[in-house]
């Protein structure tokens, strides 16, 4: 269990890299943060507590915090609930058409949130289709559904981001020992009774993992909140710190708004205590050598098919009616007439290649997610194995380092952008090169503020690896590396894959950390998307919006392809 | 093997980032003009337009390479508080709607003060203080409605006041947009015409809010808002091109958005002749007609956009420096009291 007692290993590769990651995070993540935290402290110029006095007794600041609870909980528990179920319905049951549905479900995670939320408005805004198609039927004078509300954020969040738990879970079920399930099948028990009492149970760390993600997802989200937010000013923390960027004209307002961000690090600090709370001392090693996965349960017809409706439906909802909605305002000839034979257009698509630097953005934003989805799968995949096989520097270097992870993903983008420009808008001491608008501080930016996605997933995976089958490999005397080669990783393969999804995923639209921290030749497809936005160019949005989207499509599918011809084990038997 | 592979990728990575750093190299070929240098732009300008009228002033300077940051006005400017911050920031030249930043900084002595020639058959106004910062062309704060969805069209701000307009009349939210903030500040400062009786009266009546006015124009033209305050030049290009929406110039007076054009002071010895060049050719006639047709108001002597006023023929309400400067930290703290406040 010792590196240094395995002689075959040699270089200590695991130890390096923990230590590089250690090091990229104290000058990525620790440097930026103290800036702003010591930034926080400083008012007018001297150190004080001003600023967080202020966060306290500012009425409003006190309704955004209040505001984002409400959206935050419910969303998180929703979202966790239909991604954990959609997830069982697609690995553990013989529901038709699941292999398609376990692709195209995950689609509404590759949908930016901004576009999503305005989506949503072209459905159930005021004039939106679905409250016209309501108000016709039942002949009412007034919109039915008011989307611009609390309720209205919290559906729209949950029905995004249930896609989180959906990916992240669904490896883990797949590759969850069958014995169990199969014995208290045997006596008796219903395919959902069995996965109420035997797997769910199996797969918490795998979903609590999912949920922390979610709620630090939800509680770092700008778009949907700015979008469904702004015309009843119901502001939540994010954009209440947003506002305050914005606001010059009072003194120290950054400073504010990083005492205010540091607020939200408590409470992912708070999720990841409670995560750890409810994990400890329980062992969940579920994946095992000897049993690959379960054969999905037999449904019976009618249940087979009833589920197979419900996933029709969560499919419409929640990627059909708002990717729909999107290509129709794409293919719109002009906006504010209605859709028809005579309005419509491929101008949007084709008027891109008329835009200045638009291949470049593509481009960019290609390299930076896939570049950022490569180095944070692969650093985290070493980084995780050993935090959970405690071959770290004892349990606090596992515990620092989680939090180094952990803090960047939780706070607002553009606070993260504040910071690195704090750290880097000068060159760098003794080297001399200045990082700072090159392509090079996008993709810093990036690997920080979303290296949480790998670690929480592969840690959330190798945890549920039995330790079995690594000690069978060292007695047979393979040694370190070869251990980790040849068992460890083709177990977590599938992982693997989905953690690359879930950093291209929001990498490849980012706009936040993008649209303060973008410079000349290195624009993004966020901060194109975010410049048509704000002039008002809804139809090029949509058309901009459409293209990301299938890009990242193409991307889930082509990558789901590679990891399932390449997955020799744990076979489920139905291919 | 493959931990191998994985560590040589990431140390390849690693060699990428740092190359990727050197990287930092500014375009410009020599071809012996006069006037040369390399410039950095910080706006909140369509980037569109705004590129359009830098290759069209490098048809005439070749040798001044002039990088564009584009964003929001807020971001621009927290951009360049963190960067200023730290010692010193990237931008040579300014121009986006925030007057009172651009006051501020000039008050610091960060602002290089500059009557340009061709100013000089510009109404003086549009250069403000003692020249630290100069309007190239016009905007202005009006009202625009939803031709399909209002039968009589607004003449004046009290017609959004109206029953009509219950929940159906938006503007920008003041604390996130530059441009209204300005609007708040002229509009306070003649109750006669408009004042806080307005903002009192559209509050009653259910005015909605945007962050941007890219939002506005969207909303107005799909008919969710049958009008709103909104900056006219984007209402002429969606008017343009067909959407059903116009725009009045109030009758009472439009609210001048000022949004000069400001050079820093950090700007490089070598290029400061390149920043005064840039700032007296957008004066020029060329880039005058060229921004009539962006669907701006042009400040030169130039025909303007079709079909809209010029600038003599709008009512305005004036703007004043001295007032919005010293007025404008305690609307700014009346307004977040009174109506400012997240809902909920």
């Amino acid at each position: 269990m010792n590196v240094k007692k395995n002689k075959n290993a040699g270089i200590p590769v695991p130890a390096i890299v923990w230590w590089v990651t250690v090091a990229f995070l104290l000058a990525a993540v620790v440097y930026p943060m103290t800036v702003l935290i010591a930034n926080s402290f400083r008012a007018q110029g001297t150190a004080s507590f001003d600023n967080y006095r202020r966060l306290f007794s500012d009425p409003s600041i006190r309704k955004s915090l209040l505001n984002s609870l409400r959206v935050v909980v419910p969303s998180t528990v929703l979202s966790t609930a239909l991604g954990v179920f959609c997830a069982w319905a697609v690995v553990r049951t013989n529901v038709p058409g699941r292999k398609l549905f376990s692709r195209i479900l995950a689609i509404p995670y590759f949908i930016p949130p901004f576009i999503g939320a305005i989506s949503w408005t072209f459905l159930l805004g005021p004039k939106g289709i679905l409250n016209r198609v309501l108000m016709d039927i039942f002949r009412l004078s007034e919109a039915p559904i008011d989307i611009y509300t609390i309720g209205g954020m919290i559906f729209v969040m949950s029905v995004y981001r249930f896609a989180v738990p959906f990916i992240v879970v669904m490896p883990t079920m797949k590759r969850i020992s069958a014995s169990m399930e199969e014995a208290a099948r045997i006596s008796g028990a219903t395919p959902l009774r069995a996965m109420l009492d035997i797997t769910l149970p199996l797969l918490l760390p795998s979903i609590l993992g999912s949920m922390l993600l979610v709620f630090l997802f939800i509680l770092s989200d700008f778009g949907v909140s700015a979008v469904l937010g702004a015309p009843n000013r119901i502001r939540l923390v994010t954009t209440e710190i947003f506002y305050l960027i914005n606001r010059p004209d009072l003194p120290d307002h950054l400073q504010i708004a990083s005492a205010y961000a540091m607020l939200l690090t408590v409470f992912a600090l708070g999720g990841l205590y409670v995560y750890r709370r409810i994990l400890k001392g329980s062992r969940y090693a579920v994946v095992r050598g000897e049993s690959g996965g379960l054969a999905p349960a037999s449904l019976p017809g009618a249940a087979k098919w009833g589920l197979f409706a419900a996933l029709c439906v969560i499919f419409l909802v929640t990627t059909m009616a708002p990717v729909a909605a999107a290509c129709v305002t794409a293919l719109t000839k002009t906006w504010g007439i209605p859709f028809s034979a005579e309005n419509a257009t491929l101008a949007n698509f084709t008027g891109l290649a008329a835009i200045r630097n638009i291949s470049r953005a593509f481009r960019n934003s290609l390299l930076l997610a896939f570049l950022s989805a490569l180095i944070i799968t692969a650093v985290t995949l070493i980084v995780s194995y050993m935090a959970v096989r405690k071959k770290a520097r004892g349990v606090a270097g596992v515990r620092i380092m989680e939090i180094m992870v952990t803090l960047p993903y939780a706070l607002p983008g553009t606070i993260i952008a504040l910071g690195m420009i704090l750290a880097f808008a000068r060159p760098l001491p003794y080297i001399g090169i200045s990082i700072y608008g090159t392509f090079s501080i996008l993709l810093i930016a990036y690997v920080a503020r979303f290296l949480n996605l790998g670690y929480n997933n592969i840690t959330g995976a190798i945890s549920q690896i039995d330790t079995s089958l690594e000690e069978a490999a060292r007695m047979a005397g393979a040694g370190e590396v070869r251990t980790f080669r040849d068992i460890v990783i083709p177990l977590l393969l599938p992982s693997l894959g989905g953690t690359m999804l879930l950093v291209i995923a929001p990498t490849i639209s980012e706009i936040s950390l993008s649209s303060l921290l973008w410079s000349v030749r290195n624009e993004t497809i966020g901060t194109v998307i975010y410049s048509a936005m704000e002039e008002g160019r809804i139809l090029r949005e949509a058309a901009l919006a459409v293209l990301l989207i299938l890009l990242v499509v193409i991307v889930n599918f082509a990558a789901h392809s590679i990891t399932e011809r390449k997955d020799r084990y744990g076979k489920t038997g139905d291919r | 093997m493959k931990t191998k592979k994985i560590i040589s990728l990431f140390l390849s990575t690693l060699l990428v980032l740092s190359l990727a750093g050197c990287g930092n190299t500014s375009a410009g070929a020599a071809k012996g003009e006069a006037v040369s240098g390399s410039l950095v732009l910080y706006t909140s300008e369509p980037e569109e337009l705004v590129s359009e009228l830098i290759a069209a002033f490098n048809r005439e300077y070749p040798d001044v390479a002039i990088e564009l940051f584009r964003s929001g006005t807020g971001k621009v400017t927290a951009k360049m508080d963190a960067e200023l911050a730290t010692g010193s920031t990237m931008a040579n030249l300014i121009w986006f709607a925030d007057i009172g930043y651009m006051k501020n900084l000039d008050e610091q002595g960060m602002l290089v003060h500059y009557k340009a020639p061709n100013a000089a058959g510009i109404d003086p106004s549009y250069v403000y203080g003692d020249g630290f910062g100069t309007e190239v062309r016009l905007i202005y704060n009006v009202i625009a409605y939803n031709t399909a969805e209002v039968s009589a069209a607004p003449a004046d701000w009290q017609d959004v006041t109206k029953e009509e307009y219950r929940g159906s009349f938006a503007i920008a939210d003041p604390n996130y947009s530059g441009g209204s903030f300005t609007a708040l500040v002229t509009h306070v400062q003649y109750p006669d015409a408009v004042g806080w009786k307005w903002y009192e009266d559209i509050m009653a009546n259910e005015c909605r809010f945007e962050q941007s006015n890219g939002a506005l124009m969207t909303k107005v033209s799909s008919g969710e808002y049958k009008a709103a305050e909104i900056v006219d030049f984007q209402i002429r290009a969606a008017k343009a091109e067909g959407s059903p929406v116009d725009l009045v110039y109030p009758a009472s007076g439009a609210v001048l958005v000022p949004t000069p054009l400001c050079i820093m002071n950090n700007v490089p010895e070598d290029s400061l002749e390149a920043a005064k060049a840039f700032v007296n050719w957008c004066l020029s006639d060329t880039a005058q007609e060229m921004l009539a047709a962006q669907q701006y108001i042009p400040v030169g002597n130039v025909a303007g956009p079709e079909g809209a006023p010029k600038a003599s023929e709008i009512r305005v309400l004036p703007f004043d420096l001295d007032y919005f400067t010293r007025e404008s930290a305690g609307i700014r703290e009346t307004y977040t009291e009174r109506f400012g406040g997240t809902e909920g």
